[in-house]
C-alpha cells in the first residue's frame, strides 16, 4: 500500500484490515497505484485475478488493460467520482483517482466483475473481442467462470463504498477536490449563461464562418464607471458580457488571452483604489491575479480563477463601505432553509439578497465557521435525517427531497457528514 | 366469465419480452426473444426498429432522469450488442448493406462518453459502421482518423457549454484540412442546439439519439424521405 496514504501506523493499520475485508466480503480484487505523471499508471504488472493475469500475459493485452484504466482514472480525477467502465475485455472494472490530479495522485483498481453470469454467448463475444491477443483462451475461459457476479446495484454501491473509504484515509485535500468540482459545476453554470447570451446576440443571423472575439472598450469604460459608482452587481453582469464571448468564442493564443485578461484586472483595480479601496490590499491582489494566471494554463480555468479574482477585487471596494451584514446575512440563511430542496448556487443566493457572491462567502466563513456550501449541505443533511427517522419515504424521495439528484451522490454526501448510509441511520 | 377468477394478462409480443429484455439487460432473454422474432416472421430491420432500438430510447430516458445508472446502462448495451450478433446472419442473408461508415468521439476537453455511447449503439444498430475515437479527442486527430478512415459522418459530441468551442475548433480543422465537404458532420449533447450548430457550420444536430441516428440517414441518404 502506498505510503502517500497514512502517515501513522495505527491508522496504517486500520486502513489494511478494513481493506482486507472489503476484499473478502466482496470478493473483489483492489489494488492502490500512485500517480506520478499526467500520463497516469505505467505498469500494472503483480497480482491480479487470473482472468486479468492470462490478458496481460503479452504486450499488447498488457497495454490495452493500461489504456482503459488511465482513460477511467482521467475521467475520475475530472468528476471526482469512482467511474465504472467496460474494459477491452469485455469485464467490469472500477477505478477512482484520488487527489488534485497532479503529484499527488493516488489511484485505486478494483475489479474484474460480470454484471450476468457467463453463458455461451457472452463467452463467444469475449473471445471476439479478444481475438487479436495471443493468449491461452482455453485457461482465459477458465478463469472468466472465477469472476464475481454483481448485480447492477450492487456493483455502483462497492465502487461508492471503495470510493469512500479510501478518500477518508487519504486525507484528501477536501478543498482542492471541491475546488475540482466546483470549478465543474461553475462552469456550466457561467456557461450556460454565455450561451444564451450569444443567442441573443446572434438573433436572426446566421453566419457559419467564426466571428473574431475582441474586448469592447466602451463596455470596459462602462465597468470602470459601474465600480466607481458602487454598482457592483450591474459591474459583475457588465464583466460577465465582456469576458464570456471573448473566451466562448476565442481562437487566440492562451497567451494573449491572459494579458488581456490582466489589462481588465489592473483596470478594474485602478477604478477600486478610486471608490476607496485600500490601496495596499489591491496591490496584493494584482500581484496574486499575475501568479495565477501565470500558472494556469487553460481556458476553462482561466475563466474561474479570472471571476474569482474580480471578486475578491469588489470585495476590496465594499469593504470599506458601511454595509450592514447581519440582516443580509439571516435573509441568506433563511433563503437556503425555504429553498434547501432547489439547486442553489452562490451567484444565485447572492443575487437573492442583493450581496457581492464573494463577500456573502467570506460572511458565512465568518459568521459561521464554515463555507456556504458546507452550510447548504448541513441543512439538507439536518432534513434528510429527520425524513429518514419519522417518514417512510425512499431513500430516493429523501435524496429528492432535499435537493440532490442523484441517491448515490446524496449517499456519498450522507455517509461522509454521518459516517453511515442512509439506510443504515434509519435502522438505527 | 366466472365471477372471482382471476384476468389472465395477456402475453405481451415477442417483441415487447425483447425491449423490456434490453430495458433490463436480460442478456439471455433478449437473445432468446430476438430468435424467437425472427421465428415469428419479423424482419431484422423491424426487430431492430421495434424492440432493440425502442429499449434503448428508454434505457437513454432512465439514465437522464437518474433512474439509471452506469452499471444498468452497461448490461443494457451488453445485451444490445449480443441481439446485434445474433442477427448478424439474419441481416447478411436479406441483404441488408451497411449505411454508412461514422466517426464518433467527444470533443477535447469533455470527458463524458454515455450519451454518446448510447448514440453509437443507435447508429450501429441502424446500419452504420462504427468507429469510436473516445473521449477528449483533439481537432488534429479528429482531422487525422477522418483522413484515414474515410468516413461519412463525423459525429461530435460534449456535456459542457465550455468545451463547445471545442467542436468549432475541430470543423475549423476539417475546413483547413480541406476535408470539410468530404464528410458530413452531426453534432449532439445537452447544450447543443440547432442554432449553435448553424453558427459553427456543422451539417446536422441530433436532439437524442433517435433524431440523431434519423439526422444521420438524411445527410448520408439525402433521397430517403423523413419520417
Amino acid at each position: 500500500m502506498p505510503r502517500e496514504l497514512t502517515a501513522e501506523f495505527l491508522e496504517e493499520n486500520l486502513f489494511s484490515r478494513i481493506l482486507g475485508s472489503f476484499r473478502e466480503a466482496m470478493k473483489l480484487e483492489v489494488r492502490f497505484f500512485p500517480i506520478r505523471n499526467k500520463e497516469g499508471i505505467r505498469s500494472i504488472d503483480g497480482h491480479g485475478h487470473p482472468f486479468c493475469c492470462t490478458i496481460r500475459s503479452g504486450i499488447q493485452g498488457k497495454k490495452n488493460c493500461l489504456r482503459d484504466i488511465n482513460r477511467a482514472i482521467q475521467i475520475s480525477i475530472k468528476t471526482g467520482e469512482p467511474y465504472i467502465f467496460q474494459c477491452h475485455a469485455d469485464v467490469i472494472e472500477f477505478t477512482a483517482a484520488l487527489g488534485d490530479g497532479g503529484n499527488h495522485t493516488t489511484a485505486f483498481v478494483c475489479g474484474p466483475i460480470l454484471l450476468r453470469h457467463p453463458d455461451t454467448l457472452i463467452e463467444a463475444h469475449i473471445l471476439e473481442k479478444i481475438k487479436g491477443l495471443p493468449l491461452d483462451k482455453a485457461l482465459l475461459m477458465k478463469s472468466l467462470l472465477k469472476i464475481p457476479v454483481y448485480s447492477e446495484r450492487r456493483l455502483q454501491s462497492a465502487a461508492d463504498l471503495l470510493f469512500l473509504i479510501a478518500n477518508y484515509f487519504a486525507k484528501i485535500d477536501f478543498l482542492s477536490q471541491h475546488q475540482q468540482l466546483e470549478i465543474s459545476h461553475q462552469q456550466s453554470l457561467l456557461a450556460e449563461e454565455l450561451f444564451l447570451s450569444k443567442i441573443l446576440e446572434l438573433g436572426d443571423e446566421r453566419s457559419p464562418a467564426p466571428h473574431t472575439p475582441r474586448w469592447d472598450v466602451y463596455k470596459e469604460k462602462e465597468l470602470i464607471d459601474l465600480i466607481k459608482i458602487g454598482n457592483r452587481k450591474k459591474a459583475k453582469a457588465l464583466l460577465d458580457e465582456i469576458l464570456g464571448p471573448a473566451l466562448f468564442r476565442s481562437h487566440e493564443h492562451l497567451g494573449i488571452l491572459k494579458a488581456r485578461a490582466l489589462e481588465i484586472v489592473f483596470a478594474i483595480a485602478r477604478a477600486a483604489v478610486e471608490a476607496g479601496a485600500n490601496l495596499e490590499e489591491i496591490l496584493g491582489y494584482k500581484y496574486q491575479c499575475v501568479q495565477n494566471l501565470s500558472k494556469d494554463d487553460s481556458q476553462e480555468t482561466l475563466y474561474y480563477f479570472l471571476m474569482k479574482a474580480f471578486d475578491q477585487l469588489f470585495e476590496c471596494i465594499y469593504q470599506n463601505r458601511n454595509i450592514r451584514h447581519t440582516a443580509v446575512f439571516t435573509k441568506a440563511k433563511e433563503f437556503i432553509w425555504k429553498n434547501y430542496n432547489q439547486e442553489i448556487s452562490l451567484k444565485k443566493l447572492a443575487d437573492a439578497v442583493g450581496m457581492n457572491p464573494c463577500y456573502l462567502s467570506h460572511l458565512f466563513r465568518k459568521e459561521m465557521g464554515t463555507s456556504f456550501l458546507q452550510y447548504l449541505t448541513s441543512v439538507r443533511i439536518s432534513i434528510a435525517k429527520t425524513l429518514l427517522k419519522q417518514t417512510t419515504m425512499s431513500i430516493m424521495e429523501i435524496c429528492l427531497e432535499v435537493g440532490y439528484q442523484d441517491p448515490s451522490h446524496f449517499a456519498k454526501i450522507f455517509g461522509k457528514k454521518e459516517g453511515v448510509h442512509p439506510a443504515e441511520y434509519r435502522k438505527r | 366469465m366466472t365471477q372471482g377468477s382471476p384476468q389472465k394478462k395477456p402475453k405481451a409480443s415477442s417483441i415487447r419480452q425483447l425491449e423490456c429484455a434490453i430495458v433490463k439487460g436480460n442478456t439471455k432473454k433478449a437473445t432468446d426473444m430476438t430468435q424467437k422474432c425472427l421465428q415469428e416472421g419479423l424482419s431484422p430491420s423491424t426487430i431492430i426498429a421495434q424492440g432493440i432500438l425502442k429499449g434503448l430510447d428508454t434505457v437513454g430516458k432512465k439514465w437522464k432522469a437518474y433512474e439509471y445508472f452506469i452499471p444498468n446502462v452497461l448490461v443494457s448495451t451488453m445485451a444490445t450488442k449480443l441481439c446485434l450478433d445474433s442477427l448478424h446472419p439474419a441481416l447478411k442473408a436479406s441483404g441488408n448493406h451497411r449505411i454508412g461508415k461514422a466517426l464518433a468521439g467527444t470533443v477535447k476537453g469533455d470527458v463524458h462518453d454515455i450519451g454518446k455511447n448510447i448514440v453509437l449503439m443507435f447508429m450501429e444498430a441502424s446500419g452504420f459502421e462504427v468507429i469510436d475515437l473516445g473521449i477528449d479527442v483533439a481537432p488534429e486527430y479528429f482531422v487525422k482518423m477522418v483522413k484515414r478512415e474515410k468516413p461519412d459522418l463525423l459525429l461530435l459530441s460534449c456535456l459542457y457549454t465550455v468545451t463547445m468551442h471545442s467542436m468549432e475548433d475541430t470543423i475549423i480543422a476539417l475546413r483547413k484540412s480541406g476535408l470539410k465537404r468530404k464528410v458530413k458532420t452531426l453534432i449532439g449533447g445537452a447544450p447543443i442546439t440547432q442554432e449553435f450548430a448553424d453558427s459553427i457550420g456543422a451539417d446536422g444536430f441530433g436532439m437524442d439519439a433517435v433524431d440523431a441516428v434519423e439526422r444521420a440517414m438524411q445527410l448520408t441518404q439525402p433521397s430517403r424521405p423523413s419520417s
